[in-house]
């Protein structure tokens, strides 16, 4: 396939940097393993050398992994979700990316990194580090700073720290409201919210709600201040097995304010509907 | 009942009866699975000599036709036990069966699922020789045996295990009568097939009679490899949950209750972010429900012939499924729990948590195939069998009843709450009935329920400065890991526990949905039964055959709480997973101790205790009947009495496979008899 050849190839750099995300935090998560279990020597192993209660997992799931037909860049867009760890101590991976299938620009990654800690029985806190990349947005010479004397093809990343929540909220709302601080000390949060509604056992509907918003404008990330966003999706998936759902799925998407204006300036939309076919994969 | 069934049966109870080799032809062939007990009893020269052929072929129970190529069972009583002074050998291996159209690998005792029938005589002193062919250590713990610590089998706990290439000879005084099984302690091999029955026959003349008997034992096996399986469950915890509530229940729920009162149903369970349809964790999705190591489809038969009293021995060595058994058409009397003698109570259904045996006596008069229906508690699946006059028959097999979901009871909600904790969204699921305490001793409970609030009280404060301090017997506190530890204003013994709100800590973040008033539910039969027509035995059924001549009040209470997160796939006691428990729990020599078990989750736990038999504090005082293990319902307060003997360290855990496997496991230390010098034996550090 051509496509995927093609799309190979441009995203090739930012495989990369998933790998070595991941093969980082295998590292941490080996390291956390080791650590946590000199705590106490045990009088019982009754596992005959392995203790299963202590087991450290690694958790992946593609949560979307789907092509957005009817966007006129038909995407091909991405969402990691996982894990590396025990009952109590976690890391958590999450990316995201998307890559235009139809021209060689565009295309933008997310990936963070955060130790999480069970503290209640439904929420962990999280701490860690997100690093964002992407075609520079700016076109506005007025909104950009110094550095943004250069428009069109050049790409931007910025690194931040992130802190946060990771749980389920009552009536079974998952959650991970965060808020980061990048390198250039600007602040913005990000709230995002699923709910599983079951059809049948196998037949599952999935809205989700995501907000984001920013205290400084990042114009070269197209981030304007105060709200940013809204999005809300819906993605029906049918799980032939617990691990393999294809789905479909229909989102709307608001940008606001800020980066409303933005966008508006750069000459483009500020709503869009898209519609989304893919598969969702754990292990 | 027939003339012509009594006369058979008159012919068999008569003492000079005896079935021996030469029988007619028919009979034989008829009989070939079944047994008498007389035959057992009196014929051991020919025993023997059949003993030697199930050797030489294992798949004895393939002779039923249709599936010699199953992995066989042990369920012939005199065929595959073994005479109590010849050591017992026996062999652990990987061994390839087919199972429903299916190639597996099982962990094999004696090449078979489940291993062969162990035969002992009670005085008689065991000698099993136990080689492990694996390339993993393995174990063998006697399930419900009184042994000696170090032949407990539990590695890590009593040995280190039995390594790879090793052999292991267990050799102990069999001080006790009964139907019990054994199994593996290691890893998960357990599920893969390493378990067996044990019966012991008693000394003393058995208060009742029979004329026939039967192992019933029943498994669960998954083509799964059980680490996957866990590891799944750990990643979602409704892994194998395929009887979830849908949006078609909530609009069947708004027909049956309305809007209002499903919408309410839903928040509040939405609320404390729970399942009601959390019945098993591991279910008919991925198990084959197997009775005597067969599928329901391969109908293990058992004959009989009509008017006769039949035994059933029904054991659960299931690793993760409560089984709910009947035979519809007949009453069974059940005569012994735990392996040890009951009065002796009439019903029509049992359901037999994980690890335990009842004993029952039916007595089909027809001549006609009756099903033993052993339904899984979730109801996701079923195993079967059939007691038939002749081979090849079958009866009908009832429709599964609808899963059934849990209620507010189940959360522990408080009784002031009832008006929520009564609402029953399926029809099936057990409404939450006014507590009533048959039996109780109403002065001494009630005291005792006051008391037991101004201990928790007291508790938090006395903390135990190390973990030793609590051999003592005045000790009382709080240990390390949470469990509570009361000496004075016990209640009287073998009065039921008041209920009680639950106090002190919540056990952190390893227990979602605490319980918050816990209470006995030994009159309930449980989530999905009682609401049938029949009859379901209840614990509180259960009193031992002859009362105790010694009752002693408890000098010391040990108070555990059984907690789990099921969003995580964590299960714990106090809240502490066992790798992270500091120390055991010392238990002094010969004290009479209450062990209070505490649940404080949605879910039923086996809980069994081993080197000790528990008596089960139902209301009955001195007629408390005995058990190895004892199922505690969500929101539940158990309590129990024992008196160790038996110096050393001891397990207690849930008998749920993966939930042991994750931490629901702690060791009580007994302390050496008094007299005997004191070792610095494993709990001291």
């Amino acid at each position: 396939m051509p496509v995927v050849r093609k799309l190979n190839r441009r995203l090739n750099s930012r495989w990369q940097l998933f790998a070595t995300t991941f093969a980082l935090s295998l590292q941490l998560s080996w390291a956390t393993a080791g650590h946590s279990q000199t705590g106490s020597v045990k009088p019982v192993d009754r596992m005959g050398g392995m203790d299963m209660d202590r087991v450290i997992r690694t958790y992946l799931l593609a949560d979307q992994l789907e092509i957005q037909p009817n966007t006129p860049e038909r995407p091909v867009v991405l969402e990691f979700l996982g894990w590396i760890g025990g009952d109590y101590q976690r890391l958590f991976l999450r990316a995201q990316g998307e890559q235009s299938t139809r021209t060689g620009s565009g295309g933008e990654l997310r990936a963070d990194v955060l130790y999480g800690r069970l503290l209640t029985p439904f929420w962990s806190a999280v701490a860690g580090v997100r690093i964002d990349t992407r075609q520079r947005m700016t076109s506005v010479p007025a909104l950009t700073g110094p550095s943004a004397a250069a428009t069109g093809k050049s790409r931007v990343t910025r690194g931040m720290l992130a802190v946060g929540l990771e749980g389920i909220a009552p009536y079974w709302f998952e959650l991970e409201p965060t808020i980061f601080v990048s390198d250039h000390g600007d602040i913005s949060a990000e709230f995002e919210s699923t709910f599983d509604l079951r059809f049948t056992q196998r037949l599952i509907l999935q809205p989700r709600l995501e907000l984001n918003a920013a205290v400084q404008a990042v114009p070269d990330f197209g981030v304007g201040s105060g709200l940013n966003d809204v999005e809300f999706g819906a993605r029906l998936r049918y799980e032939v097995r617990r691990k393999f759902a294809p789905y479909v799925g229909v989102s709307w998407q608001r940008l606001t304010s800020g980066t409303a204006a933005q966008a508006r300036s750069a000459g483009d939309k500020v709503g869009s509907a898209t519609v989304a076919a893919g598969v969702r994969i754990w292990r | 009942m027939s003339c012509k069934a009594r006369a058979i049966l008159m012919r068999c109870l008569e003492p000079r009866c005896e079935f021996t080799m030469d029988e007619p032809v028919d009979l034989n062939e008829t009989f070939d699975n079944a047994c008498t007990r007389r035959r057992f009893l009196h014929a051991a020269g020919a025993f023997g000599a059949l003993a030697s052929l199930q050797k030489l072929s294992p798949a004895f129970a393939g002779s039923l036709r249709g599936h010699s190529r199953q992995l066989s069972p042990g369920p012939l009583v005199n065929r595959a036990g073994f005479s109590a002074p010849a050591p017992v050998r026996l062999v652990i291996d990987h061994t390839p069966f087919g199972l429903a159209g299916r190639r597996a690998i099982a962990t094999t005792i004696n090449g078979t699922v489940p291993g062969p029938l162990l035969r002992f005589r009670e005085g008689d002193r065991a000698t099993i020789h136990v080689t492990n062919r694996l390339r993993e250590h393995t174990s063998i713990h006697w399930h419900g045996l009184l042994v000696p610590n170090a032949m407990d089998g539990v590695p890590g706990v009593n040995f280190d295990g039995i390594h790879s290439g090793q052999t292991f000879a267990y050799e102990f005084p069999l001080r006790q009568y009964g139907t019990y099984w054994y199994h593996s302690h290691s890893g998960f091999q357990e599920q893969l097939g390493h378990y067996g029955p044990l019966i012991i026959d008693p000394i003393e003349p058995e208060p009742f009679q029979y004329d026939r008997e039967y192992v019933v034992m029943l498994s669960d096996w998954s083509f799964e490899d059980p680490l996957k399986i866990l590891d799944n469950i750990k990643k979602q915890s409704t892994y194998y949950n395929f009887q979830q509530r849908t949006v078609g229940d909530f609009f069947r729920d708004v027909a049956r209750v309305g809007l209002r009162a499903t919408i309410a149903d839903r928040m509040e369970w939405g609320n404390m972010r729970m399942t009601p349809t959390d019945i098993a964790d591991v279910t008919g999705s991925t198990y084959t429900y197997l009775m005597n190591g067969l599928p329901a489809a391969a109908n293990w038969t058992a004959l009989f012939r009509p008017g006769e009293r039949v035994r059933l021995r029904i054991i659960n060595a299931a690793a993760g499924s409560y089984f709910d058994v009947r035979i519809p058409g007949l009453e069974m009397t059940v005569v012994q729990a735990s392996g040890q003698h009951v009065q002796p109570v009439v019903t029509d259904e049992i359901r037999i948590e994980i690890a335990q045996t009842y004993d029952v006596i039916v007595r089909p008069t027809d001549d006609r195939a009756y099903t033993i229906f052993a339904e899984s508690m979730d109801r996701s699946g079923y195993t079967r069998g059939t007691l038939a006059p002749r081979a090849d028959m079958s009866a009908a097999i009832p429709t599964r009843r609808p899963r059934p979901t849990l209620t507010m009871m189940d959360m522990g909600m408080a009784m002031s709450m009832g008006a929520h904790a009564g609402m029953d969204m399926t029809g099936t699921g057990v409404s939450a009935a006014p507590v009533t305490k048959p039996g109780t001793d109403a002065s001494a409970a009630a005291s005792a329920g006051m008391t037991g609030h101004d201990m928790a009280g007291h508790d938090m404060a006395a903390m135990s400065p190390s973990g030793t301090s609590n051999t003592s017997r005045g000790f009382q506190g709080r240990l390390r890991d949470g469990t509570i530890v009361r000496a004075t204003n016990l209640r009287a013994p073998g009065t039921i526990p008041e209920p009680e709100m639950h106090t002190g800590n919540t056990h952190g973040a390893a227990s979602a949905g605490t319980a918050m008033e816990t209470r006995s539910r030994l009159h309930e039969p449980g989530v999905g039964l009682g609401k049938d027509g029949w009859r379901v035995l209840v614990y509180t059924d259960l009193k031992r055959l002859v009362a105790a001549t010694v009752f002693e009040a408890p000098a010391r209470e040990v108070e555990l709480h059984l907690t789990g997160n099921m969003e995580r796939y964590m299960w714990s006691i106090n809240g502490v997973k066992f790798s992270d428990a500091p120390d055991p729990i010392l238990l002094t020599h010969g004290e009479r101790i209450r062990l209070t078990i505490v649940n404080d989750t949605m879910m039923n736990h086996p809980m069994h205790l081993h080197g000790v038999f528990m008596e089960l504090e139902n209301g009955h005082g001195a007629e408390c009947p005995l058990m190895h293990t004892i199922n505690v319902k969500p929101a539940e307060r158990v309590s129990l009495l024992a008196t160790p003997l038996d110096a050393g360290p001891w397990a207690f855990h849930c008998h749920i496979l993966l939930h042991m496997d994750l931490g629901m496991f702690r060791v009580f230390q007994v302390s050496e008899p008094a007299g005997v010098l004191k070792s610095s034996g494993g709990g001291d550090q």
